[in-house]
């Protein structure tokens, strides 16, 4: 088995919000190895960008806060580090493309300008070097007029084009860990796959891993070699990507993958959960879930489930699996 | 029924407002402000276009209190003890400079008066004795440290015949420096012969006739040179018996040592004078007086009381800012309404005419309209009316834009409803908000052009009592003078800070998408 | 580019003569004979018809004002002052110069004092810094100039000695002339730059720039500034009007032989030849700093384009 690139452990983040804290990612712990894409998926606003922000020191701060836990990159405790040593790790051993490729590139910048800057910040190449290492970059990801692109303006380019820029800047420097917060959630379909088949060959040749953050079960499947479903803050089930697909445990992942439309079911009604996300602080003890969980009994009011393991490499945080 | 009352519009904006704390708190003070300006005449303390000292007696304040000071005058003895200056028969007062500073004699004390701005010294002296302390008039502190006492001492005052000594002297200067010792003193004079500026005020006199350069320079002179003799430093040789003094003198100021060979001393003689005081300070009541009790800002070039001018100019100020704004505002908000309501032609028209007055940048729009009009306060009025009017067109302008575009204003359109209706009743109400916002922040600026146009002379009036005409006034002495151009000054200040506060307040309150 | 700056020259044109047409205006307009105030009022009436015939005051306005034009544009002539009797642009001339000095130098610290309290404002939001700075603008929005000027003079000039009190000169002589009449444009440009720098701070492109491992300060002084300078330039340079009028009001406090003490000056003379002049310099000297500004906006965006 490879090695583990990132090992989180125990990771809370709170909020502060007109004087009150609240808890937002409530004791995560998960792994990633080499070469592994992990697969990050809930709805929004139940802390998986935060959970993504915290890996990279980017929490906004305040109002944002990791109370306690523990990253662990290569070995080493990246919360430890200073501002100064979160730099060396950000863009060249961890990097990450973001949901907007819209906005997320400097608008009064060359695309150049911006994909020289991470190269000649983690390395010791010209500027000669680092814009052939930026074109190289280009043509990589599969852009074709890479000497005009590097010249161009983000405006002057697509969403996609832009994304792949985006994917270029993080690859730029050969990173260990890959966070890929929605990176197809803004694009147009046909580009969304192109974008993703591009990720899977870049992951194919590299030993780069992945963590990706989605709402999308396809993209889950389509990528992923493992699954983690976060709800309110919390991991409340983890397995292989066939594991979950074919056997989900959690009441909330079996109506997650439910209210996927199926072309071959002619339903009246599209399935949904029913019911909210509860807002951060409203629960204070037991089941977060159990507001809209079909099958929710006594005992969920009272205590909160932990994340009982089910399988080898399966686990369930729900009553219903308490052995 | 689940009634849900939404809250009125107005309570919104009232719970918003209420949350912005300086906004609050310049509300309080802008009505304070506007209170001043309605009762000033009544607040004022004084009449704001008269002299103060004309005034003084109506008042029942005894003028000359301020003018004069009382300085006790002791004589110290060659036995140690301390006479009154009363018991002196023969004080003698000078002043160097009588155009800022006179004394007289009054009982135990030395009355001093002022008489102008300055500072001078006077000389007392009975006697060989003289000493000399520092007067201050208005505060005008000329920085300099005169002569005020010498101090002489020897180790024994009765010697035997052809014994030697040496005195040893101290100055005190009327800053309170101790010169002690003759290098030190040396040092003083040298230096001072080097300021030519010292001279004539030195060889005024004091009333000394033996005034000539070597007089700056530490003299001991033997009174009866048969007794003893003394030499230019300080040396004492008893030479004869008898009863005798030395006298020890710096410009102007000496001092007696008694000396008596082969027999005690018999009388005690005054050997120095000391004045109370030092220096003192006194105001000068005709024009200028520095801020006190009486007067809390001060008095201004023509005596009068800034504290009641600067109230009483509340009015004048707050009336420029009100009423220029308001037909500014006026004028603007119709104009604007029409040419965003009509459009095509019309709004052209108005449009190149803004373009126009905004071509003459800031203050200078309306600085050319008094060019064109001439001095004078309700021309003052109208430029700044002038120079409002392009601002409150085009904020009007674009807000009427988006408010035509209203379903609302479409419904009433499209049932037939007049278009002078539908500008009044849907269009105005949709734009009063910011026009609220903009004629609070525009009222602040107003009274800063408004100032600044009545500062540039243009104001007609000089001697109104309007904050900024006070301070044009106040300009050509405000290199020596700090108090009659400070308050008027911070008078505007908080004023138009309150109003920019509040209209920040509002904006936020009405519309925090307004921002900036 | 280009084609844009014509298009702007040529919008221009009909302002230029409709100030200039108001200028003109001020001599014909206002009280005074100019053939008595120039020849005396004891000529002889026979004279006086004939110095008028001379001079053209005989001739329409039109035709007057198409002189007046015309000697401006190819001459460079404003005319003759009814106080000095002397050529007025001779005097502009003379005079221009420190204006523009004063200005520029104004401009130099609104910005640098501008901008340094904005950027601090905006990266340390909500601190004891920000509030600071904040209140210390809208305080400095609410102080008048003149006052603002007397008291640096006290402070700097009377109390310390530092400084010269007024007039003309050297370096010193500018400092605080320049300081006091930059202050306003430096409280404007410093709350611009606050919510410039805070809306680009928001932006998700600073946040990529921070996940490339970009040190803090660095994605201020070229991501954030780059974008946010785009609207304070702009901006900063349309209060070029403010310290034009501003000027006239500071060079009067520190006796600064500019075209603003020129101008009151001439005002309080009723040289209305002099005021028509300065009235039509200000204003045009105005409309093309405010040209400069907008092509100078499009040289900064990429994204704008003069199509």
């Amino acid at each position: 088995m490879a090695e583990i690139v990132l090992d989180v452990k125990n990771l809370k983040v709170n909020f502060r919000n007109e004087g009150k804290e609240y808890t937002v990612v409530n004791n995560i712990s998960f792994h990633i190895r080499k070469g592994e894409t992990l697969g990050l998926v809930g709805e929004s606003g139940c802390g998986k960008s935060i959970t993504s922000l915290s890996i990279m020191g980017l929490v906004p701060s305040p109002p944002g806060r990791i109370v306690e836990g523990e990253i662990r990159y290569n070995g080493a405790n990246l919360l430890a580090l200073k501002e100064k040593d979160w730099n060396k790790i950000r863009g060249n051993e961890i990097s990450m493309i973001f949901q907007e490729p819209m906005t997320s590139l400097t608008p009064v910048f060359t695309i150049g300008r911006q994909l020289d800057e991470v190269i000649r910040l983690h390395t010791n190449l010209s500027k000669k070097q680092a814009k052939a290492r930026s074109i190289e970059m280009l043509k990589r990801v599969g852009i074709s007029r890479a000497e005009q692109i590097y010249a161009s303006y983000p405006h002057e380019l697509s969403g996609g084009m832009r994304q792949r820029v985006m994917i270029a800047i993080g690859l730029a420097c050969d990173p260990g860990l890959l966070i890929a917060d929605e990176p197809t959630t803004a694009l147009d379909v046909t580009i969304q796959a192109q974008i993703l088949d591009l990720m899977k060959s870049l992951k194919a040749k590299t030993q780069t891993a992945i963590l990706f953050i989605t709402h999308d079960l396809g993209v889950v499947a389509e990528m992923c070699d493992r699954v983690m479903v976060m709800y309110a803050g919390e991991i409340v089930e983890e397995a292989d990507v066939d594991a979950l697909f074919h056997n989900p445990k959690h009441p909330y992942t079996r109506g997650l993958l439910q209210s996927i439309p199926k072309i071959e079911e002619k339903r009246r009604r599209l399935y949904s959960i029913s019911g909210q996300v509860p807002a951060p602080g409203s629960i204070a003890r037991g089941c977060r879930f159990r507001d809209r969980c079909p099958s929710v009994m006594e005992r969920c009011a009272k205590e909160a489930p932990e994340l009982f393991s089910i399988e080898e490499k399966h686990a369930c945080r729900c009553w219903l699996h308490a052995e | 029924m689940n009634q849900q009352k939404s809250p009125s519009p107005f309570r919104v904006f009232l719970q918003k407002f209420l949350r912005q704390r300086f906004a609050v708190i310049s509300l309080g003070l802008i009505l304070c402000i506007i209170a001043v300006a309605l009762l000033a005449p009544w607040l004022a303390p004084y009449d704001p276009y008269r002299p103060v000292t004309d005034q003084y007696a109506a008042k029942g304040i005894e003028a000359g209190r301020l003018t004069s000071a009382s300085v006790k005058v002791e004589a110290v003895m060659s036995d140690g003890t301390i006479k009154r200056a009363k018991e002196l028969g023969h004080l003698t007062l000078d002043s160097a400079d009588r155009q800022i500073a006179s004394a007289r004699k009054a009982g135990e004390n030395v009355i001093v008066n002022a008489n102008g701005d300055g500072s001078t010294a006077i000389l007392l002296s009975a006697g060989e004795a003289a000493s000399r302390f520092k007067v201050i008039v208005s505060g005008e502190d000329n920085g300099q440290a005169y002569v005020s006492q010498l101090i002489a001492d020897v180790q024994q005052h009765s010697l035997e015949l052809g014994a030697e000594q040496t005195a040893k002297v101290k100055a005190v200067l009327t800053d309170g420096t101790e010169l002690a010792g003759m290098n030190e003193i040396a040092a003083y004079v040298e230096k001072n012969a080097a300021m030519p500026a010292i001279k004539p005020a030195a060889n005024d006199g004091f009333g000394n006739t033996r005034v000539t350069d070597d007089s700056h320079g530490l003299t001991f002179t033997s009174l009866e040179p048969d007794v003893v003799q003394v030499g230019s430093d300080g040396a004492i040789k008893a030479v004869g018996a008898g009863e005798t003094a030395v006298k020890v003198s710096l410009d102007g100021v000496s001092t007696l040592i008694p000396l008596a060979v082969n027999q005690p001393l018999s009388k005690p003689i005054v050997t120095r004078l000391v004045p109370e005081e030092l220096a003192i300070d006194l105001i000068n009541r005709y024009k200028h007086q520095p801020p006190s009790g009486m007067h809390l800002f001060g008095t201004d070039h023509q005596n009068r009381d800034i504290f009641s001018r600067v109230l009483v100019g509340t009015r004048e100020t707050l009336l420029i800012g009100f009423v220029s704004v308001s037909i500014g505002a006026a004028i603007g908000t119709f104009l604007g309404l029409l040419a965003g309501y009509y459009g095509r032609w019309l709004d052209a028209l108005i449009m190149r005419c803004t373009d126009v007055l905004l071509a003459f940048p800031g203050i200078l729009l309306a600085i050319a309209v008094i060019a064109l009009l001439g001095p004078g306060i309700v021309n003052i009025i109208f430029a700044v009316a002038v120079f409002t009017v392009p601002i409150f067109i085009r904020i009007v302008r674009g807000s009427t834009l988006s408010v035509k575009q209203m379903t609302y204003v479409e419904a009433a359109k499209s049932i037939g409803v007049k278009d002078r209706v539908i500008l009044m009743r849907h269009i105005f109400p949709g734009t009063l908000s910011i026009v609220m916002v903009y004629l609070t922040m525009r009222i602040g600026t107003a009274i800063l052009i408004g100032a600044s146009l009545s500062f540039l002379g243009l104001g007609g009036d000089i001697t109104a009592p309007e904050w900024g005409a006070m301070l044009s006034a106040a300009k050509d002495n405000s290199r020596n003078l700090f108090h009659p151009t400070f308050f008027p000054g911070l008078a505007i200040v908080v004023t138009v800070l309150s109003f920019n506060l509040l209209g920040d307040g509002l904006r936020d309150a009405l519309d925090p998408k307004l921002k900036d | 580019m280009f084609s844009f700056i014509v298009r702007r020259v040529a919008g221009m044109i009909p302002l230029l003569i409709v100030v200039s047409i108001i200028s003109f205006l001020f001599v014909h307009l206002t009280p005074g004979d100019p053939i008595r105030v120039l020849y005396g009022t004891e000529i002889s009436p026979a004279a006086y018809e004939m110095l008028k015939q001379k001079e053209g005051l005989n001739d329409p306005l039109y035709v007057q004002y198409g002189r007046y034009i015309k000697k401006i544009v190819t001459q460079g002539d404003f005319g003759i002052s009814y106080r000095t009797k002397s050529n007025v642009s001779e005097e502009i001339v003379r005079r221009l110069c420190y204006t523009l000095v004063l200005t520029l130098a104004s401009m130099l610290w609104a910005v640098v004092i501008g901008l340094a309290v904005g950027i601090i404002s905006a990266t340390k939001r909500n601190t004891i810094w920000d509030r600071l700075g904040m209140v210390t603008t809208i305080t400095a929005l609410s102080i008048p100039e003149f006052w603002f000027g007397l008291m640096l003079m006290q402070i700097f000039a009377v109390q310390l000695g530092w400084l010269p009190t007024s007039g003309s000169g050297g370096l010193e002589h500018l400092i605080l002339p320049s300081l006091t009449l930059g202050l306003g444009v430096a409280a404007i440009v410093a709350r611009f730059t606050r919510s410039s720098v805070l809306d680009v701070l928001r932006e998700d492109y600073v946040r990529t720039a921070r996940a490339k491992g970009q040190r803090g300060w660095v994605i201020v002084m070229t991501h954030v500034l780059r974008s946010a300078l785009i609207p304070v330039v702009t901006m900063t340079g349309l209060q070029f009007g403010i310290l034009l009028g501003g000027a006239v009001v500071v060079e009067q406090v520190f006796a600064w032989p500019g075209l603003g003490s020129y101008l009151i000056d001439s005002i309080l003379t009723r040289d209305y030849p002099v005021i028509q002049a300065l009235i039509l310099l200000f204003s045009v000297q105005f409309l093309v700093v405010n040209l400069l500004v907008d092509v100078s906006y499009g040289l900064l965006n990429p994204q704008i384009r003069y199509e």
